[in-house]
C-alpha cells in the first residue's frame, strides 16, 4: 500500500537526517584538551629580554619603589664572589628572567593514577619547582621560604594556572633589583602547537610598585635537557666575615654606564613606573636622541643563550 | 492509521529535537561563540624589550632577531628620511611589528565574523577574519596584510580558549623602529590568550611568530603583553612616523 | 585557658618545597600556636612568646627556650602532645621575658636527671626534682634587675645551671648538644643552642625575621657583637652544596618570625652589615645621632624590617649609632 512505503520512507529519512545531524555536528575544529601535554623539555627560544644585557644598574621595564631602587644601587656584584653565596641560585621567577630551558615531569600517585605534582628540573643555578595539582594546603607562615618557594596549580580554561607563595629574598633582575621574601608569584603556562608561553605576574608589596610581568617562550625539544650541575664554593679573595661588597646608594659607580651607552632616559634605566605606559613615550619625543649607529654585539651573536646538549 | 502517524510523529519530533544539520542552518558566527571576550581597550605594559620598543634604538642594531645575512645590508642602509619622504613611515607599523609598538588597542566585533582591532599608535587598522574573503581579486599587499582566524576552544565542560591568526600578504616593514627587515614573503602566526591579573585586572598575551624565508634564518618569537582599561578615555591616536 | 594545638603529621616535612604538611587542629581555642616539626625529632613552636625549640627522645624532652609566663602551661600541653617523656632541660637563649617567662613552669613540669635539683634559691622546699634551666650567667642577672614582672617572679625560673664560659655542652637523644655564648651580640648574654645530629640551631634574638634585631646596649648587646654572631650562625650552618638545587641544610630557629637556613642568616647579616657600615661612615664623619637618621642608613631595608611597632627603623638605627659611639669610647 502507498502508506505503507510513505512510512517507510519517512523512517528512512528520519534515520538519514539524524545520521547527517550527527556527522555534521562532528565535522568542525577539534577542541582543545582541557590539559594540554606539560611534561617534556622545552628549550628556549631568546628572542625577548634574557637578562637585560647584565648591565649593572638597568631597571628598564621595571616599576619600583624607593626602597627596591635605593637597595638595587647599593647592590656590588662581587657579593656573588663571597663563599657563602657562590652556590645560592637563583629563586622562582628566573624560570623567565634566566637563559636555560626547562625539563618537565608529572608525579602521579601510584594506586589512582590521579596527578600529584609536575617537576620542573633544576639548572645549575635554579632549584627544582614543584607545581602541586593535589589541592594541598599552603605551608605555615612559619615554614622554611625556599629558593622555589611552594607552588599550587590547577588547569583553568586551556592553561596551566599556578600561584607560588613562600619565597626566599631573592633577585627580580639578576643584576641586584631586589624581590622580598613577602613576593608572590601567579604563573600562566600556555601551550600552542610547540610553542610553551610562560606568563609570570610577580607582586611584592616591598619593593614593586606595580607587578613585573615577563612572558617567555620556549619550543618543544625532542632532546631532553638536563643541566643540573653540581656547586663548590672556592675562595674567591673574600674571607666569610670580612666585610659585605656594597656602594653608597649615590656613588654606585655604574649609574650612568647604561645611561651613556644606549642615550637612555634616567628614570626609565632606575625603573620609575610611568616608564612602563606608552605616555612616556610622548614625554620624552622632543629630548631623546637615538644613540650613534651599533659598533660591537649588534646581532643575535652578542650576550645570548646558553645551550647545553644537542641543539633542538 | 496508527502505525503511520507514529512514524510521521516520530520523524517529527526527531527533527524537533535534533535540528537539521548544521549545513541546512547558518553556522553560529564568531562572535556568538567567542570563548574569550578580547573586545574593549587594552594598554601596553612595556616591561620586556624596553630599549627596542620604547625608544628608538641604535642604527644597525638587530640584538635577538635571528636576521638573514640578506637583511644586513638593510638593516645597515636605515635611512628614516628616506622612508618619510617616500611615504614609508608606516614600516615599523606593519603586523610583523604593530602588536610591539607601545600604544593602546581597541579590539570591537565590526561584524559576526570579522574582528577589528584599531591601534592608537600609527592609526593602524586590523581585520582579522573567520570566514574566508569573497571571491574577487586579491588585495594588494598591506601593511597589515590579510589575517584569517579561528577560535582554539576548550573541550566542554570547561570554558576557555585562545585566537589564533595567521597575516600573511604583507607589505615588506620593519621588525623594529631601526630598520630590521621582513619582507612581503613573511608571515605573522599569532595566539591571543586572556590572564586574569592578582588586582582584579585582565592582561592580553600575545604571542607572536614571524617567519620569513628572506631576513630570518629562525621564527622571531616575541610576546606582548596589554592590560585592560576601563574605557577609551587615554585613547591617543597618533600617525605613524619613521624615526619616533 | 587551653591554647589550640597545631600538631603537624610526624611524616611532614617542615619546608615549603617538603611534602604533605598537614596539619589536624587538636583542641578548641581562640589561639593557636604553630607546631611544626623541623626534623623527625625536632619541633619549633611559634606564638608562645619567642620561638621555642623542641627535642624530643628516648632521654626525654629538651626544650630551647619556654615561651612568655601567660603561655606556659599550654605550651607544656603542646610539648606533651609531642611527646610523653619528662622535660629534662630548658635552654634559655637569652633574657628577655618572652623567652624565660615560661622557665618556672616549664621546668617544674619536667624531671631532670640530677635526683636533688631545686628551683633555684629555692632550699627549704622537700626534694623535688625540675627540669634544668641552662643559661649563660647573665640571664639571671637580667631576670632579676628586669621591671618586667612576667620576667620573673622572684626567684621562680631563674637558671639553675647558668654557666659563664664559651660553651657547654650536652649528649642526649643521640646527638650532641653544644650551648655556645655570643657575648655582646643581642645582649650580653645570647647563646645558640646547636643539635649537631638533627643539624638545627636555636638562634635566639641573634636573628628575627620580623624586624631588624634588638641591639640592647643597656643589656651589654653591641651592633659588633651581633653581626659577630651572625658570622658565627652563618659558620654553624651548611647549606646544600654540591648539589644545590636540593632544598636542604641546616635549619635555623630564629628567635621570631619562620624558620630559616644558612641563606637566610647570610642574607640578615648582610643587611645588618651594610647599615652598620652606613652609620659608621657617618659616626666617623662625626654626624650627631640627628643627622644620621636623616641620612636614611636603613633605607632599602625599612620596608621590609621596619615595619615593627616597639622596634622600630629609628629605635634600631639609634641603637646601632649609640653601640658605635660606645665602642670608640
Amino acid at each position: 500500500m502507498l502508506i505503507n512505503v510513505v512510512v517507510r520512507l519517512a523512517f528512512a529519512l528520519a534515520v538519514v537526517v539524524c545520521g547527517a545531524g550527527v556527522v555534521f555536528a562532528q565535522a568542525g575544529p577539534t577542541p582543545l584538551p582541557s590539559q594540554f601535554e606539560f611534561a617534556g623539555s622545552w628549550a628556549p627560544i631568546g628572542t625577548e629580554d634574557v637578562q637585560n644585557d647584565s648591565v649593572p644598574v638597568d631597571y628598564l621595564g621595571l616599576a619600583l619603589t624607593d626602597e627596591a631602587r635605593t637597595r638595587a644601587l647599593s647592590y656590588d656584584e662581587s657579593q656573588k664572589s663571597l663563599v657563602e653565596r657562590q652556590c645560592q641560585g637563583w629563586g622562582a621567577a628566573y624560570m623567565v628572567l634566566g637563559p636555560f630551558g626547562l625539563r618537565i615531569s608529572t608525579q602521579s600517585d601510584p594506586a589512582t593514577n590521579r596527578l600529584v605534582s609536575y617537576t620542573i628540573d633544576a639548572w645549575e643555578d635554579w632549584n627544582a619547582m614543584t607545581i602541586w595539582m593535589d589541592d594541598r594546603p599552603r605551608p605555615s607562615e612559619h615554614a622554611l621560604h625556599t629558593q622555589a618557594g611552594f607552588t599550587t596549580g590547577r588547569w583553568e580554561g586551556g592553561a596551566l594556572a599556578a600561584h607560588t607563595t613562600h619565597l626566599k629574598v631573592g633577585f627580580i633582575r639578576k643584576t641586584g633589583v631586589p624581590l622580598s621574601d613577602e613576593a608572590t608569584i601567579d604563573w600562566r603556562f600556555f601551550r600552542h602547537g610547540d610553542i610553551l608561553t610562560v606568563l609570570m605576574v610577580a607582586r611584592d608589596p616591598v619593593y614593586l610598585v606595580e607587578p613585573e610581568i615577563i612572558s617567555k617562550s620556549f619550543r618543544r625539544s625532542q632532546a631532553p635537557l638536563d643541566h643540573r650541575d653540581p656547586c663548590a664554593p672556592g675562595f674567591e679573595g673574600h674571607e666569610p666575615g670580612d666585610s659585605v661588597p656594597h656602594f653608597a646608594p649615590d656613588q654606585n659607580p655604574f649609574l650612568d654606564e647604561f645611561i651613556k651607552l644606549y642615550n637612555l632616559p634616567r628614570e626609565a634605566v632606575l625603573g620609575y613606573r610611568e616608564t612602563l605606559y606608552p605616555e612616556y613615550r610622548k614625554k620624552i619625543k622632543d629630548t631623546y636622541t637615538p644613540p650613534p649607529p651599533c659598533a660591537a654585539d649588534c646581532g643575535v651573536a652578542g650576550n645570548f643563550v646558553r645551550r647545553r646538549g644537542p641543539t633542538p | 492509521m496508527s502505525r503511520s502517524f507514529v512514524a510521521i510523529l516520530g520523524f517529527a519530533s526527531i527533527v524537533v529535537t535534533f535540528g537539521l544539520p548544521p549545513a541546512v542552518h547558518a553556522q553560529a558566527s564568531a562572535r556568538d561563540t567567542a570563548p574569550i571576550d578580547l573586545t574593549g581597550y587594552w594598554v601596553s605594559y612595556v616591561t620586556e624589550n624596553w630599549r627596542y620598543r620604547m625608544v628608538t634604538p641604535a642604527k644597525g642594531e638587530y640584538r635577538r632577531i635571528p636576521s638573514s645575512p640578506a637583511a644586513l645590508p638593510i638593516i645597515n642602509a636605515w635611512d628614516p628620511a628616506a622612508d618619510q619622504r617616500a611615504g614609508n613611515q608606516c614600516k615599523s607599523y606593519g603586523a610583523g611589528a604593530i602588536m610591539t609598538v607601545p600604544g593602546r588597542l581597541h579590539i570591537t566585533w565590526q561584524d559576526a565574523n570579522t574582528l577589528r582591532i584599531d591601534t592608537d599608535a600609527g592609526m593602524q587598522t586590523r581585520l582579522v577574519r573567520f570566514t574566508p574573503r569573497t571571491a574577487g581579486p586579491t588585495p594588494q599587499p598591506s601593511w597589515q596584510g590579510d589575517s584569517s582566524a579561528r577560535w582554539e576552544r576548550v573541550a566542554p565542560p570547561d570554558r576557555g580558549g585562545s585566537l589564533a591568526v595567521v597575516t600573511s600578504n604583507l607589505r615588506a616593514g620593519y621588525l623594529r623602529k631601526n630598520g630590521v627587515p621582513y619582507s612581503e614573503r613573511a608571515t605573522v602566526s599569532e595566539h591571543f590568550d586572556i590572564s586574569p591579573l592578582p588586582d582584579g585586572g585582565q592582561l592580553l598575551l600575545v604571542t607572536m611568530v614571524v617567519e620569513d624565508p628572506v631576513y630570518l634564518n629562525a621564527p622571531y618569537v616575541v610576546s606582548p603583553h596589554f592590560k585592560k582599561e576601563p574605557d577609551g578615555s587615554k585613547w591617543d591616536p597618533t600617525p605613524c612616523s619613521s624615526t619616533w | 585557658m587551653t591554647a589550640a594545638l597545631c600538631v603537624v603529621d610526624r611524616e611532614a616535612s617542615v619546608s615549603a618545597s617538603g611534602v604533605s604538611a598537614r596539619q589536624a587542629s587538636a583542641t578548641i581555642a581562640p589561639r593557636a600556636f604553630d607546631v611544626l616539626e623541623v626534623r623527625p625529632n625536632f619541633f619549633m613552636i611559634a606564638g608562645a612568646g619567642a620561638n621555642i625549640g623542641v627535642q624530643v627522645g628516648d632521654d626525654g624532652v629538651v626544650v630551647v627556650d619556654a615561651g612568655s609566663s601567660a603561655n606556659a602551661p599550654d605550651v607544656v600541653a603542646a610539648i606533651k602532645k609531642i611527646s610523653t617523656q619528662p622535660i629534662r632541660y630548658v635552654i634559655d637563649t637569652g633574657p628577655d621575658a618572652d623567652h624565660v617567662g615560661g622557665n618556672d613552669v616549664l621546668s617544674k613540669a619536667g624531671n631532670t636527671f640530677f635526683p636533688g635539683t631545686r628551683p633555684a634559691g629555692v632550699r627549704q622546699e622537700a626534694v623535688r626534682s625540675v627540669a634544668t634551666i641552662v643559661a649563660a650567667e647573665g640571664v639571671a642577672r637580667h631576670m632579676a634587675a628586669s621591671p618586667d614582672p612576667a620576667s620573673a617572679s622572684g626567684s621562680a625560673g631563674l637558671p639553675t645551671d647558668p654557666f659563664h664560659y664559651a660553651r657547654k655542652y650536652l649528649y642526649l637523644n643521640g646527638e650532641a648538644i653544644e650551648v655556645l655564648h655570643q657575648p655582646a651580640a643581642h645582649t650580653d648574654s645570647d647563646v645558640f643552642a646547636f643539635f649537631r645530629r638533627s643539624d638545627v640551631v636555636v638562634a635566639g634574638d641573634v636573628i628575627d625575621t620580623r624586624r631588624f634585631p634588638v641591639i640592647d646596649v643597656e643589656r651589654g648587646g653591641s651592633i659588633d657583637g651581633e653581626i659577630a654572631a651572625l658570622n658565627r650562625l652563618t659558620d654553624l650552618a651548611v647549606p646544600s652544596v654540591p648539589i644545590v638545587s636540593r632544598e636542604a641544610g641546616t635549619i635555623v630557629i630564629p628567635g621570631h618570625g619562620r624558620l630559616c637556613d644558612q641563606y637566610d642568616v647570610i642574607e640578615y647579616r648582610d643587611m645588618i652589615t651594610i647599615i652598620r657600615d652606613r652609620v659608621r661612615d657617618m659616626v666617623n664623619a662625626g654626624r650627631s645621632l640627628e643627622q644620621v637618621k636623616a641620612a636614611g642608613p636603613a633605607k632599602g631595608y625599612a620596608g621590609r624590617y621596619g615595619n615593627d611597632r616597639e622596634w622600630t627603623t629609628d629605635t634600631f638605627v639609634e641603637a646601632v649609632y649609640r653601640s658605635l659611639v660606645k665602642g670608640k669610647s
